[in-house]
């Protein structure tokens, strides 16, 4: 787990929380309330859907024919738009306590790559799918010292 | 928690040579770099001393992630603003055949008054679930020190008690804000509002002035600390000793201070643990100690006097 209370408010501005995440290279970031209630999460695809729109046929996803003028202007419109609009609410989170397999099933199985970690539903970091791996790693390592 | 703010971290880098000459060149035997910044060395002695800590300021470029990196790594929780502008380097190069540390700082990056705005708002939140606030260190280009009192106002409208650690310049606009705990820094200015503070009883008489506008106020100059508060006022000076690194002391010993008055200890008893932090961190080369044990083990090499209030 990482002790990072980086986060956007529902208000910030889209184009602030496209920085943030370049900045700091993370690929998506909690959404808080002013208590640091966990409300909402909101990713690069997030970001990138809200600009180029795709096109959902036979289960993929596929984008749709691109006019890069409209996309100048699509992107300036998402910019100034606020991170409440393009938030997924249905955020899922885990706590200090979930179990390396747990956060496995989030992250293979569903596909997240970062989760918020919350203590009486208030941001206490996040884990992301590297910290993951790196666990699993040092597992292994543990087990064949053991082993050896 | 304590959110412990710092304007213009700095990634210390610690150099060290045999006999360091001027206007040749010098090669190092060894290397190594820190997160730094009174803000997080108060906040990460905090930390060591079984405070939760929360650090925040302003970080950016490649070495602002690696700061942030090490500061996760120790167990220290981080809400930076993350700016356009790269994290400084302060450059700490031990002599170590004369003994000697020379410090050379860089200025910092250029902050912009919407990244100004940007912390403010993180800084509002954090202070939600905040015990207290420190706001220590320089001031980064582009933030004036109007700047440091409207945060500390932040702090004042969640009753939330601010301990400050800054030059005058940017001290002296914020005592209008009453902090709860003032030190001005006086590394590299041995006087302050004009007068000299080089002997004790001159930083006496300043810390008895600051007090009109704190609870607490200190004043240092090299490792000779007093503390004055209503309960009375202290004396109390780095024991001669052996020291493996002369930086972070001054930081270590506020962070002593602040542990102690939190759990409502008395000025004398926050006097002696800040100095045994300050001997803890004067034993490590960088300053950063390995556990409470090592400032405990240190209380009966200090000395504190009551000093005429």
């Amino acid at each position: 787990m990482s002790r990072d209370l980086t986060a956007v408010s529902p208000e910030t501005a889209m184009v602030e929380a496209a920085k943030t995440m370049a900045r700091q290279r993370l690929e998506g970031l909690p959404v808080v309330d002013e208590e640091y209630r966990v409300i909402g999460f909101i990713s690069e695809a997030d970001i990138i859907r809200s600009i180029i729109p795709s096109i959902s046929t036979g289960g993929e996803e596929f984008l749709a024919p691109v006019d890069f003028v409209d996309l100048a202007r699509k992107m300036s419109q998402v910019g100034e738009r606020t991170v409440r609009d393009y938030m997924n609410e249905k955020v899922v989170t885990v706590t200090e306590e979930d179990d390396i397999y747990r956060l496995c099933e989030l992250m293979l199985a569903r596909g997240y790559k970062t989760l918020p970690v919350v203590k009486e539903g208030r941001l206490e970091g996040v884990v992301h799918r590297t910290d993951v791996s790196s666990a699993l790693m040092e597992q292994r390592e543990a087990e064949k010292k053991k082993g050896e | 928690m304590i959110v412990a703010v710092t304007l213009n971290p700095a990634m210390d880098v610690f150099l060290h040579a045999q006999k360091l000459r001027l206007g040749v060149l010098n090669r190092v035997s060894r290397l190594s770099a820190q997160p730094g910044g009174k803000g997080i060395n108060i906040g990460c002695t905090l930390h060591r001393l079984g405070r939760p800590v929360a650090t925040t300021g302003f970080l950016g470029g490649p070495t602002g992630i690696e700061l942030e990196r090490q500061l996760r790594e120790d167990g220290v929780t981080t809400n930076f603003v993350h700016i356009d502008g790269e994290t400084r380097n302060n450059y700490i190069i031990s002599d170590d055949l004369r003994r000697k540390q020379t410090q050379i700082n860089e200025p910092g990056p250029l902050v912009s008054s919407e990244e100004v705005e940007r912390l403010r708002e993180t800084l509002s939140r954090l202070l939600g679930r905040a015990e207290m606030l420190v706001i220590a260190g320089s001031l980064p280009p582009g933030v004036n020190p109007d700047c440091c009192a409207a945060l500390i106002a932040l702090a004042n409208e969640r009753d939330v008690p601010v301990c400050i650690d800054m030059t005058e310049a940017a001290l002296v606009p914020a005592l209008v804000t009453k902090p709860y705990l003032v030190k001005p820094d006086l590394r590299t200015a041995h006087s302050f509002a004009g007068k000299s503070v080089l002997t004790a009883k001159s930083r006496l008489v300043l810390a008895k002035t600051l007090r009109d506008h704190s609870q607490v106020a200190i004043a240092s100059v090299g490792f000779d600390f007093v503390l004055v508060s209503p309960e009375g006022a202290y004396e109390v000076q780095l024991p001669g000793a052996d020291l493996a690194s002369t930086v972070r002391i001054e930081d270590a010993f506020l962070a002593g201070v602040i542990d102690v008055l939190l759990r409502d200890g008395t000025l004398g008893e926050a006097a002696g643990w800040g100095m045994a932090t300050a001997l803890a961190a004067a034993a490590v080369r960088g300053g950063r100690f390995g556990s409470i044990e090592d400032v405990k083990r240190n209380l009966d090499k200090v000395e504190v006097s009551e000093v005429g209030n």
